[in-house]
Protein backbone atom coordinates (compact mmCIF):
# COMPACT_ATOMS: atom_id res chain seq x y z
CA UNK A 1 0.00 0.00 0.00
CA UNK A 2 3.08 2.31 0.76
CA UNK A 3 5.01 0.80 -2.45
CA UNK A 4 3.66 3.56 -4.84
CA UNK A 5 4.97 6.80 -3.45
CA UNK A 6 7.07 8.03 -5.86
CA UNK A 7 7.75 11.83 -4.14
CA UNK A 8 10.97 11.66 -3.20
CA UNK A 9 11.71 8.37 -4.70
CA UNK A 10 15.52 7.82 -6.87
CA UNK A 11 15.71 6.59 -9.94
CA UNK A 12 19.07 5.46 -10.83
CA UNK A 13 20.03 6.36 -14.50
CA UNK A 14 23.19 7.60 -16.53
CA UNK A 15 21.73 10.10 -18.58
CA UNK A 16 23.22 13.85 -18.55
CA UNK A 17 20.59 14.95 -16.28
CA UNK A 18 21.68 12.20 -13.65
CA UNK A 19 25.65 12.83 -14.19
CA UNK A 20 25.05 16.88 -13.62
CA UNK A 21 26.58 18.33 -10.52
CA UNK A 22 23.95 17.91 -7.57
CA UNK A 23 24.98 21.84 -6.51
CA UNK A 24 23.55 22.72 -10.61
CA UNK A 25 20.67 21.38 -10.00
CA UNK A 26 19.54 22.03 -7.24
CA UNK A 27 20.76 25.33 -7.96
CA UNK A 28 18.55 25.14 -10.99
CA UNK A 29 15.37 23.73 -9.78
CA UNK A 30 15.14 26.77 -7.07
CA UNK A 31 15.78 28.82 -9.96
CA UNK A 32 12.97 26.88 -11.71
CA UNK A 33 11.01 27.45 -8.67
CA UNK A 34 11.48 30.96 -8.48
CA UNK A 35 10.46 31.89 -11.84
CA UNK A 36 7.33 29.54 -11.78
CA UNK A 37 6.15 31.84 -9.34
CA UNK A 38 6.83 35.07 -11.04
CA UNK A 39 5.74 34.14 -14.11
CA UNK A 40 1.55 34.75 -14.93
CA UNK A 41 1.41 34.39 -18.77
CA UNK A 42 0.05 31.03 -20.48
CA UNK A 43 3.31 31.45 -23.09
CA UNK A 44 5.48 31.69 -19.95
CA UNK A 45 3.97 28.46 -18.19
CA UNK A 46 4.20 26.88 -21.52
CA UNK A 47 7.63 27.70 -22.15
CA UNK A 48 8.22 26.19 -18.35
CA UNK A 49 6.31 23.46 -19.10
CA UNK A 50 7.95 22.58 -22.25
CA UNK A 51 11.42 22.61 -20.56
CA UNK A 52 9.78 20.54 -17.74
CA UNK A 53 9.33 17.78 -20.04
CA UNK A 54 12.19 18.29 -22.30
CA UNK A 55 14.15 17.45 -19.12
CA UNK A 56 11.93 14.35 -18.45
CA UNK A 57 12.74 13.01 -21.79
CA UNK A 58 16.49 13.32 -22.11
CA UNK A 59 16.49 11.94 -18.21
CA UNK A 60 14.89 9.11 -19.81
CA UNK A 61 12.08 9.08 -17.40
CA UNK A 62 9.33 7.34 -17.77
CA UNK A 63 6.05 9.38 -17.72
CA UNK A 64 3.56 7.38 -16.46
CA UNK A 65 6.19 7.08 -13.62
CA UNK A 66 6.76 11.00 -12.96
CA UNK A 67 2.89 11.50 -13.34
CA UNK A 68 2.04 8.89 -10.12
CA UNK A 69 3.89 11.53 -7.74
CA UNK A 70 1.02 14.08 -8.73
CA UNK A 71 -1.56 11.47 -7.49
CA UNK A 72 -1.12 12.36 -3.77
CA UNK A 73 -1.60 15.98 -4.94
CA UNK A 74 -5.15 15.51 -6.56
CA UNK A 75 -7.24 16.93 -3.74
CA UNK A 76 -5.17 19.93 -3.34
CA UNK A 77 -5.48 20.85 -7.44
CA UNK A 78 -9.13 20.21 -6.83
CA UNK A 79 -9.39 22.60 -3.88
CA UNK A 80 -7.27 25.27 -5.59
CA UNK A 81 -9.26 24.89 -9.06
CA UNK A 82 -12.65 25.02 -6.91
CA UNK A 83 -11.72 28.21 -4.46
CA UNK A 84 -10.33 30.17 -7.90
CA UNK A 85 -13.43 29.50 -9.46
CA UNK A 86 -15.90 30.44 -7.73
CA UNK A 87 -13.93 33.45 -5.71
CA UNK A 88 -13.03 35.67 -8.36
CA UNK A 89 -15.34 38.61 -9.99
CA UNK A 90 -16.01 38.51 -13.81
CA UNK A 91 -17.82 37.38 -15.95
CA UNK A 92 -20.56 34.62 -14.73
CA UNK A 93 -19.87 31.14 -16.24
CA UNK A 94 -22.75 29.40 -14.27
CA UNK A 95 -23.90 29.53 -10.30
CA UNK A 96 -24.63 27.31 -8.13
CA UNK A 97 -27.22 28.75 -5.24
CA UNK A 98 -25.41 32.04 -4.18
CA UNK A 99 -21.80 30.82 -5.57
CA UNK A 100 -20.70 32.34 -8.94
CA UNK A 101 -18.73 30.55 -11.10
CA UNK A 102 -16.77 32.60 -13.05
CA UNK A 103 -14.79 32.99 -16.46
CA UNK A 104 -11.87 34.29 -14.80
CA UNK A 105 -11.97 32.51 -11.77
CA UNK A 106 -11.72 29.08 -13.67
CA UNK A 107 -8.61 31.02 -16.08
CA UNK A 108 -7.12 31.68 -13.06
CA UNK A 109 -8.02 28.33 -11.20
CA UNK A 110 -6.77 26.68 -14.16
CA UNK A 111 -2.72 28.29 -14.43
CA UNK A 112 -2.83 28.13 -10.22
CA UNK A 113 -3.41 24.20 -10.38
CA UNK A 114 -1.17 24.00 -13.57
CA UNK A 115 1.60 25.95 -11.61
CA UNK A 116 1.29 23.53 -8.42
CA UNK A 117 1.60 20.48 -10.75
CA UNK A 118 4.65 21.83 -12.52
CA UNK A 119 6.43 22.47 -8.97
CA UNK A 120 5.91 18.65 -8.07
CA UNK A 121 6.92 17.71 -11.14
CA UNK A 122 10.26 19.90 -11.44
CA UNK A 123 11.08 19.00 -7.60
CA UNK A 124 10.33 15.45 -8.46
CA UNK A 125 13.01 15.16 -11.22
CA UNK A 126 15.28 16.52 -8.65
CA UNK A 127 14.60 13.68 -6.37
CA UNK A 128 14.62 11.46 -9.03
CA UNK A 129 17.44 11.72 -10.75
CA UNK A 130 19.78 13.10 -7.85
CA UNK A 131 20.30 9.92 -5.06
CA UNK A 132 19.56 10.95 -1.19
CA UNK A 133 23.62 11.12 -1.42
CA UNK A 134 24.36 13.65 -3.93
CA UNK A 135 21.30 15.27 -2.98
CA UNK A 136 22.43 15.71 1.09
CA UNK A 137 26.62 16.34 -0.36
CA UNK A 138 25.28 19.20 -2.59
CA UNK A 139 23.41 20.94 -0.05
CA UNK A 140 25.78 20.66 2.82
CA UNK A 141 28.16 21.95 0.05
CA UNK A 142 25.79 25.15 -0.66
CA UNK A 143 25.27 25.50 3.07
CA UNK A 144 28.81 25.14 4.55
CA UNK A 145 29.33 28.85 3.59
CA UNK A 146 26.77 29.74 6.32
CA UNK A 147 29.09 27.24 8.66
CA UNK A 148 30.56 31.07 9.75
CA UNK A 149 26.64 32.24 10.86
CA UNK A 150 26.87 29.52 13.46
CA UNK A 151 24.46 26.95 11.09
CA UNK A 152 25.79 23.06 11.77
CA UNK A 153 25.50 22.32 7.87
CA UNK A 154 27.23 18.73 8.31
CA UNK A 155 25.48 18.24 10.86
CA UNK A 156 21.85 19.05 8.99
CA UNK A 157 23.15 17.31 5.95
CA UNK A 158 23.77 14.23 7.91
CA UNK A 159 20.44 14.10 9.73
CA UNK A 160 19.38 14.73 6.34
CA UNK A 161 20.55 12.03 4.55
CA UNK A 162 19.67 9.32 7.52
CA UNK A 163 15.97 10.70 7.23
CA UNK A 164 15.81 9.81 3.81
CA UNK A 165 18.05 6.49 3.99
CA UNK A 166 15.37 5.61 6.62
CA UNK A 167 12.32 6.40 5.00
CA UNK A 168 12.12 3.40 2.89
CA UNK A 169 12.67 1.07 5.60
CA UNK A 170 9.90 2.34 8.57
CA UNK A 171 7.43 2.96 5.04
CA UNK A 172 8.94 -1.34 5.07
CA UNK A 173 8.66 -2.00 8.73
CA UNK A 174 4.93 -0.50 8.78
CA UNK A 175 3.95 -2.83 6.55
CA UNK A 176 5.19 -5.80 8.31
CA UNK A 177 3.06 -5.05 11.41
CA UNK A 178 0.32 -4.33 10.04
CA UNK A 179 0.16 -7.40 7.77
CA UNK A 180 1.42 -9.77 11.21
CA UNK A 181 -1.37 -7.55 13.66
CA UNK A 182 -3.78 -8.07 10.60
CA UNK A 183 -2.64 -12.11 11.03
CA UNK A 184 -4.09 -11.70 14.44
CA UNK A 185 -7.38 -10.64 12.89
CA UNK A 186 -6.76 -6.30 13.43
CA UNK A 187 -8.65 -4.20 11.40
CA UNK A 188 -7.31 -0.80 10.28
CA UNK A 189 -9.79 0.13 7.79
CA UNK A 190 -13.47 -0.42 9.00
CA UNK A 191 -14.96 1.31 12.45
CA UNK A 192 -15.68 5.53 13.35
CA UNK A 193 -12.53 7.67 13.45
CA UNK A 194 -12.40 6.84 17.57
CA UNK A 195 -11.69 3.12 16.77
CA UNK A 196 -9.43 3.50 13.62
CA UNK A 197 -7.55 5.76 15.63
CA UNK A 198 -7.63 3.16 18.69
CA UNK A 199 -7.04 0.68 16.01
CA UNK A 200 -3.35 2.33 15.20
CA UNK A 201 -1.93 1.46 18.56
CA UNK A 202 -0.99 -1.85 17.59
CA UNK A 203 0.89 -0.38 15.09
CA UNK A 204 2.43 2.52 16.28
CA UNK A 205 3.72 1.37 19.43
CA UNK A 206 5.89 -1.64 17.77
CA UNK A 207 6.99 0.93 14.77
CA UNK A 208 8.37 3.52 17.90
CA UNK A 209 9.70 0.39 19.23
CA UNK A 210 11.72 -0.26 16.61
CA UNK A 211 13.00 3.13 15.68
CA UNK A 212 14.70 3.61 18.80
CA UNK A 213 16.05 0.53 18.30
CA UNK A 214 17.04 1.04 14.68
CA UNK A 215 18.61 4.64 15.90
CA UNK A 216 20.34 3.29 18.90
CA UNK A 217 22.23 0.49 16.65
CA UNK A 218 22.90 3.25 14.16
CA UNK A 219 24.32 5.71 16.75
CA UNK A 220 26.81 2.57 17.82
CA UNK A 221 27.85 1.72 14.34
CA UNK A 222 28.28 4.95 13.46
CA UNK A 223 30.88 5.64 16.54
CA UNK A 224 32.28 2.27 16.29
CA UNK A 225 33.72 3.98 13.29
CA UNK A 226 34.78 7.28 14.73
CA UNK A 227 32.03 9.32 13.42
CA UNK A 228 32.80 12.71 15.48
CA UNK A 229 30.58 15.13 13.15
CA UNK A 230 32.08 16.92 10.19
CA UNK A 231 34.71 18.73 11.64
CA UNK A 232 37.81 17.51 9.43
CA UNK A 233 35.87 14.94 7.50
CA UNK A 234 37.20 14.21 3.94
CA UNK A 235 35.54 12.41 1.47
CA UNK A 236 35.13 9.70 -1.01
CA UNK A 237 33.68 11.30 -3.85
CA UNK A 238 34.96 14.83 -4.21
CA UNK A 239 31.99 16.83 -6.54
CA UNK A 240 33.61 18.60 -8.99
CA UNK A 241 32.27 21.15 -11.05
CA UNK A 242 33.19 20.51 -15.03
CA UNK A 243 32.68 23.00 -17.50
CA UNK A 244 29.43 21.23 -18.93
CA UNK A 245 27.80 21.41 -15.59
CA UNK A 246 28.14 25.34 -15.64
CA UNK A 247 27.29 25.80 -19.10
CA UNK A 248 24.24 24.09 -18.39
CA UNK A 249 23.39 26.00 -15.03
CA UNK A 250 23.99 29.30 -16.90
CA UNK A 251 21.90 28.58 -19.65
CA UNK A 252 19.03 27.38 -17.82
CA UNK A 253 19.01 30.68 -15.39
CA UNK A 254 19.86 32.64 -18.38
CA UNK A 255 16.47 30.61 -20.29
CA UNK A 256 14.32 31.30 -17.08
CA UNK A 257 15.22 34.44 -16.56
CA UNK A 258 14.38 35.93 -20.32
CA UNK A 259 11.04 33.89 -19.49
CA UNK A 260 10.24 35.51 -16.47
CA UNK A 261 11.34 39.47 -17.91
CA UNK A 262 9.99 38.97 -20.90
CA UNK A 263 6.09 37.31 -20.74
CA UNK B 1 -8.11 -28.52 7.33
CA UNK B 2 -5.96 -27.89 3.86
CA UNK B 3 -4.52 -25.20 1.93
CA UNK B 4 -4.93 -25.39 -1.79
CA UNK B 5 -3.19 -22.80 -4.06
CA UNK B 6 -3.51 -23.30 -8.09
CA UNK B 7 -1.56 -21.26 -10.45
CA UNK B 8 -0.66 -18.65 -7.86
CA UNK B 9 1.23 -15.51 -9.10
CA UNK B 10 2.21 -12.19 -7.18
CA UNK B 11 4.04 -9.20 -8.92
CA UNK B 12 4.59 -6.41 -6.67
CA UNK B 13 4.54 -2.96 -8.27
CA UNK B 14 2.99 -3.85 -11.48
CA UNK B 15 3.11 -1.37 -14.55
CA UNK B 16 6.18 0.64 -12.27
CA UNK B 17 9.65 0.31 -13.18
CA UNK B 18 10.21 -1.63 -9.78
CA UNK B 19 7.72 -4.56 -10.93
CA UNK B 20 8.80 -7.55 -10.00
CA UNK B 21 7.34 -11.38 -10.12
CA UNK B 22 7.79 -12.56 -6.90
CA UNK B 23 5.34 -16.08 -7.10
CA UNK B 24 5.55 -17.23 -10.40
CA UNK B 25 2.31 -20.24 -11.08
CA UNK B 26 2.45 -21.88 -7.95
CA UNK B 27 0.68 -25.05 -7.71
CA UNK B 28 0.58 -26.38 -4.15
CA UNK B 29 -1.32 -28.59 -1.78
CA UNK B 30 -1.41 -28.84 2.15
CA UNK B 31 -3.40 -31.22 3.61
CA UNK B 32 -4.77 -31.99 7.08
CA UNK B 33 -2.63 -32.88 9.58
CA UNK B 34 0.84 -32.44 7.22
CA UNK B 35 3.95 -30.78 8.36
CA UNK B 36 5.48 -29.10 5.11
CA UNK B 37 9.10 -27.08 5.37
CA UNK B 38 9.32 -24.70 2.26
CA UNK B 39 13.18 -23.95 1.81
CA UNK B 40 15.03 -21.34 -1.06
CA UNK B 41 17.49 -18.67 -1.45
CA UNK B 42 16.29 -15.15 0.35
CA UNK B 43 14.17 -13.58 -2.08
CA UNK B 44 12.81 -16.98 -3.97
CA UNK B 45 9.03 -16.20 -2.93
CA UNK B 46 9.01 -17.51 0.31
CA UNK B 47 7.37 -15.11 2.62
CA UNK B 48 5.43 -13.58 -0.29
CA UNK B 49 4.17 -17.19 -0.97
CA UNK B 50 3.35 -17.82 2.76
CA UNK B 51 0.89 -14.23 2.84
CA UNK B 52 -1.44 -15.90 0.63
CA UNK B 53 -2.53 -18.69 2.63
CA UNK B 54 -4.41 -16.23 4.79
CA UNK B 55 -5.31 -13.54 2.33
CA UNK B 56 -2.83 -11.25 3.59
CA UNK B 57 -2.05 -10.79 -0.42
CA UNK B 58 -3.88 -10.94 -3.00
CA UNK B 59 -2.72 -13.29 -5.76
CA UNK B 60 -2.32 -11.27 -9.26
CA UNK B 61 -3.31 -14.48 -10.78
CA UNK B 62 -4.38 -17.38 -9.56
CA UNK B 63 -6.49 -18.98 -6.88
CA UNK B 64 -6.18 -19.59 -3.03
CA UNK B 65 -8.69 -22.04 -1.55
CA UNK B 66 -8.68 -23.02 2.63
CA UNK B 67 -11.37 -25.88 3.01
CA UNK B 68 -11.79 -26.04 -0.67
CA UNK B 69 -13.41 -22.04 -0.15
CA UNK B 70 -12.03 -19.65 -2.95
CA UNK B 71 -11.17 -16.84 0.13
CA UNK B 72 -10.96 -14.18 -2.69
CA UNK B 73 -14.66 -15.63 -3.74
CA UNK B 74 -18.23 -13.38 -2.60
CA UNK B 75 -19.21 -13.31 0.68
CA UNK B 76 -15.86 -14.81 2.60
CA UNK B 77 -14.44 -12.74 5.52
CA UNK B 78 -10.87 -12.51 5.08
CA UNK B 79 -11.32 -12.30 9.54
CA UNK B 80 -11.90 -16.33 9.25
CA UNK B 81 -9.67 -17.35 7.46
CA UNK B 82 -6.65 -15.72 9.35
CA UNK B 83 -8.26 -17.06 12.66
CA UNK B 84 -8.10 -20.71 10.83
CA UNK B 85 -4.42 -20.45 9.22
CA UNK B 86 -2.44 -18.38 11.80
CA UNK B 87 0.79 -16.96 10.18
CA UNK B 88 4.21 -16.51 12.56
CA UNK B 89 6.03 -13.44 10.67
CA UNK B 90 9.60 -13.72 10.65
CA UNK B 91 11.10 -11.97 14.54
CA UNK B 92 7.48 -11.55 15.62
CA UNK B 93 8.85 -10.56 18.95
CA UNK B 94 8.67 -6.61 17.25
CA UNK B 95 5.24 -6.50 16.65
CA UNK B 96 4.56 -7.04 20.68
CA UNK B 97 2.83 -4.00 21.67
CA UNK B 98 0.98 -4.29 24.97
CA UNK B 99 1.70 -3.61 28.80
CA UNK B 100 1.38 -6.95 29.51
CA UNK B 101 2.05 -10.47 28.27
CA UNK B 102 -1.02 -11.56 28.87
CA UNK B 103 -2.92 -8.39 26.38
CA UNK B 104 -0.79 -9.14 23.80
CA UNK B 105 -2.14 -13.02 23.71
CA UNK B 106 -5.17 -12.26 24.07
CA UNK B 107 -5.23 -9.31 21.16
CA UNK B 108 -5.93 -11.74 18.46
CA UNK B 109 -8.37 -13.87 20.46
CA UNK B 110 -10.64 -10.23 21.09
CA UNK B 111 -10.39 -9.34 17.80
CA UNK B 112 -12.19 -12.41 16.51
CA UNK B 113 -14.82 -11.99 18.94
CA UNK B 114 -14.29 -14.66 21.70
CA UNK B 115 -15.65 -14.00 24.70
CA UNK B 116 -13.58 -12.74 28.32
CA UNK B 117 -13.53 -15.69 29.91
CA UNK B 118 -12.80 -18.03 27.49
CA UNK B 119 -9.86 -15.38 26.52
CA UNK B 120 -8.17 -16.12 29.61
CA UNK B 121 -8.55 -19.96 29.18
CA UNK B 122 -7.04 -19.27 25.92
CA UNK B 123 -4.20 -17.66 26.87
CA UNK B 124 -3.19 -19.79 29.48
CA UNK B 125 -3.54 -22.90 26.65
CA UNK B 126 -1.40 -20.98 24.44
CA UNK B 127 1.31 -20.03 26.60
CA UNK B 128 1.64 -23.72 27.79
CA UNK B 129 2.23 -24.78 24.52
CA UNK B 130 4.88 -22.78 23.78
CA UNK B 131 6.31 -23.74 27.16
CA UNK B 132 6.02 -20.53 29.20
CA UNK B 133 5.10 -20.07 32.81
CA UNK B 134 1.42 -18.54 32.87
CA UNK B 135 1.80 -17.05 36.76
CA UNK B 136 5.04 -16.12 36.28
CA UNK B 137 4.70 -14.31 33.03
CA UNK B 138 1.29 -12.87 32.53
CA UNK B 139 1.58 -9.47 33.86
CA UNK B 140 5.27 -9.06 33.18
CA UNK B 141 6.35 -6.38 30.01
CA UNK B 142 6.71 -8.62 27.15
CA UNK B 143 9.20 -5.78 26.37
CA UNK B 144 11.51 -6.86 29.74
CA UNK B 145 11.42 -10.51 28.23
CA UNK B 146 14.68 -12.40 26.67
CA UNK B 147 14.69 -12.91 23.02
CA UNK B 148 13.57 -16.48 23.04
CA UNK B 149 10.49 -15.68 25.45
CA UNK B 150 9.32 -12.95 23.32
CA UNK B 151 9.47 -14.70 20.18
CA UNK B 152 7.41 -17.83 22.41
CA UNK B 153 4.65 -14.48 23.48
CA UNK B 154 4.66 -13.62 20.08
CA UNK B 155 4.00 -17.37 18.89
CA UNK B 156 1.59 -17.55 21.56
CA UNK B 157 -0.73 -14.76 20.41
CA UNK B 158 -1.32 -16.90 16.97
CA UNK B 159 -1.92 -19.96 18.73
CA UNK B 160 -4.62 -18.32 21.47
CA UNK B 161 -6.44 -17.62 18.21
CA UNK B 162 -6.87 -21.58 17.72
CA UNK B 163 -5.81 -21.84 13.71
CA UNK B 164 -5.88 -25.58 12.89
CA UNK B 165 -3.20 -24.40 10.18
CA UNK B 166 0.00 -22.66 11.65
CA UNK B 167 2.69 -20.64 9.10
CA UNK B 168 5.86 -20.14 10.49
CA UNK B 169 8.18 -18.00 8.48
CA UNK B 170 11.99 -18.64 10.02
CA UNK B 171 10.70 -19.03 13.14
CA UNK B 172 14.36 -20.00 15.06
CA UNK B 173 16.72 -17.14 13.21
CA UNK B 174 18.51 -14.46 15.48
CA UNK B 175 17.91 -17.04 18.68
CA UNK B 176 20.71 -18.42 20.72
CA UNK B 177 20.98 -22.05 20.73
CA UNK B 178 19.57 -22.70 23.36
CA UNK B 179 16.68 -20.61 22.29
CA UNK B 180 16.58 -22.12 18.99
CA UNK B 181 16.06 -25.85 20.37
CA UNK B 182 13.49 -24.72 22.78
CA UNK B 183 11.02 -23.37 19.94
CA UNK B 184 12.10 -25.92 17.45
CA UNK B 185 10.89 -28.18 20.24
CA UNK B 186 7.83 -26.48 20.95
CA UNK B 187 7.00 -26.61 17.10
CA UNK B 188 7.28 -30.18 16.92
CA UNK B 189 5.39 -30.72 19.84
CA UNK B 190 2.82 -28.82 17.97
CA UNK B 191 2.41 -30.91 15.72
CA UNK B 192 2.70 -34.12 17.05
CA UNK B 193 1.21 -33.66 20.17
CA UNK B 194 -1.39 -30.72 19.68
CA UNK B 195 -2.18 -31.96 15.96
CA UNK B 196 -1.59 -28.68 14.14
CA UNK B 197 -0.62 -28.77 10.17
CA UNK B 198 2.39 -27.02 9.88
CA UNK B 199 3.90 -25.16 7.54
CA UNK B 200 7.91 -24.21 8.34
CA UNK B 201 9.70 -21.70 6.47
CA UNK B 202 13.07 -22.03 6.88
CA UNK B 203 17.16 -21.59 5.90
CA UNK B 204 18.53 -24.34 8.08
CA UNK B 205 17.98 -27.73 6.28
CA UNK B 206 19.19 -29.91 9.26
CA UNK B 207 15.80 -28.41 10.94
CA UNK B 208 13.87 -29.16 8.02
CA UNK B 209 15.46 -32.76 8.24
CA UNK B 210 14.80 -32.95 11.53
CA UNK B 211 11.01 -31.71 11.64
CA UNK B 212 9.18 -31.79 7.74
CA UNK B 213 8.01 -34.83 6.17
CA UNK B 214 7.66 -33.02 3.20
CA UNK B 215 9.41 -30.27 1.55
CA UNK B 216 8.65 -27.41 -1.14
CA UNK B 217 11.73 -25.78 -2.73
CA UNK B 218 11.02 -22.34 -4.66
CA UNK B 219 13.91 -21.07 -6.54
CA UNK B 220 13.50 -17.35 -8.41
CA UNK B 221 9.97 -17.57 -7.76
CA UNK B 222 9.20 -20.54 -9.04
CA UNK B 223 8.17 -24.22 -7.53
CA UNK B 224 10.91 -26.46 -8.21
CA UNK B 225 10.46 -29.27 -6.28
CA UNK B 226 8.11 -30.95 -3.69
CA UNK B 227 8.41 -34.23 -1.77
CA UNK B 228 9.40 -36.43 1.10
CA UNK B 229 11.79 -34.27 2.71
CA UNK B 230 14.63 -37.69 2.42
CA UNK B 231 13.75 -37.78 -1.95
CA UNK B 232 14.32 -33.92 -2.13
CA UNK B 233 17.43 -33.91 -0.40
CA UNK B 234 18.79 -36.34 -2.27
CA UNK B 235 18.49 -35.01 -5.67
CA UNK B 236 22.02 -32.91 -5.26
CA UNK B 237 21.52 -31.09 -8.40
CA UNK B 238 17.96 -29.40 -7.14
CA UNK B 239 19.25 -28.28 -3.95
CA UNK B 240 22.57 -26.64 -5.70
CA UNK B 241 20.45 -24.62 -8.09
CA UNK B 242 18.20 -23.48 -5.82
CA UNK B 243 21.56 -22.61 -3.88
CA UNK B 244 20.80 -24.61 -1.18
CA UNK B 245 23.04 -27.41 0.86
CA UNK B 246 21.69 -30.83 1.97
CA UNK B 247 22.00 -31.23 5.71
CA UNK B 248 26.07 -31.99 6.84
CA UNK B 249 25.47 -35.40 7.20
CA UNK B 250 23.57 -36.25 4.14
CA UNK B 251 26.42 -34.36 1.71
CA UNK B 252 28.60 -37.17 4.26
CA UNK B 253 26.78 -39.80 2.73
CA UNK B 254 27.13 -38.71 -0.57
CA UNK B 255 30.89 -38.29 -0.46
CA UNK B 256 31.33 -41.81 1.15
CA UNK B 257 29.09 -42.95 -1.77
CA UNK B 258 31.46 -41.33 -4.32
CA UNK B 259 34.36 -42.78 -2.96
CA UNK B 260 32.43 -46.25 -4.07
CA UNK B 261 31.35 -46.85 -0.40
CA UNK B 262 27.93 -48.93 -0.95
CA UNK B 263 25.81 -46.51 1.39
CA UNK B 264 22.26 -45.34 0.64
CA UNK B 265 22.61 -41.37 0.13
CA UNK B 266 19.26 -39.99 1.34
CA UNK B 267 20.61 -40.28 4.86
CA UNK B 268 19.11 -37.42 7.23
CA UNK B 269 20.15 -37.62 10.90
CA UNK B 270 23.51 -38.63 12.41
CA UNK B 271 21.73 -41.61 14.17
CA UNK B 272 20.44 -43.19 10.69
CA UNK B 273 23.87 -42.48 9.52
CA UNK B 274 25.19 -44.39 11.99
CA UNK B 275 23.26 -47.18 11.58
CA UNK B 276 23.88 -47.30 7.79
CA UNK B 277 27.64 -47.26 7.81
CA UNK B 278 27.84 -50.05 10.87
CA UNK B 279 25.41 -52.21 8.09
CA UNK B 280 27.62 -51.74 4.94
CA UNK B 281 31.05 -52.29 7.12
CA UNK B 282 29.24 -55.40 8.60
CA UNK B 283 28.09 -56.47 5.22
CA UNK B 284 32.05 -57.15 4.51
CA UNK B 285 31.83 -59.50 7.39
CA UNK B 286 30.46 -60.37 10.76
CA UNK B 287 27.12 -58.42 11.08
CA UNK B 288 27.48 -56.62 14.38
Amino acid sequence: MFRNITLGQYMPGTSFVHRLDPRIKILVTLVVITILFMVDTVTGYSLIFLFILGVILVARLPFRFVLYGIRPLAFILVLTFGLHLFMNEGRTLFAVGPLVATYEGAFRGFTMAFRLVLLVLGTSILTLTTSPIELTDGLENLMSPMKRMGIPAHELAMMMTIALRFIPTLLEETEKIMKAQMARGADFETGNALQRAKSLIPLLVPLFVNAFRRADELAMAMEARCYRGGEGRTRMKQMKLTKGDVLTGVVVTAGMVAVAVYL
Amino acid sequence: MSIRVENLSHTYNPGTPFERCAVDNVTLEIKDGEFVAIVGETGSGKSTLIQHFNGLLKPTQGRVFVDEVDIWGKGVHLKSIRQKVGLVFQYPEHQLFEETVFKDIAFGPRNIGIPDDEVERRVQQAMKMVGLDYEALCDRSPFELSGGEKRRVAMAGVIAMKPSVIVLDEPASGLDPRGRDMVLAEIQELHQKFGFTVVLVSHSMEDVAKLARRVVVLHKAKLIADGPVRDVFSMEDILSMAGLEAPQVTRLMQELARRNMKVRTDILTVEEAKREILRVLGGEGRVP
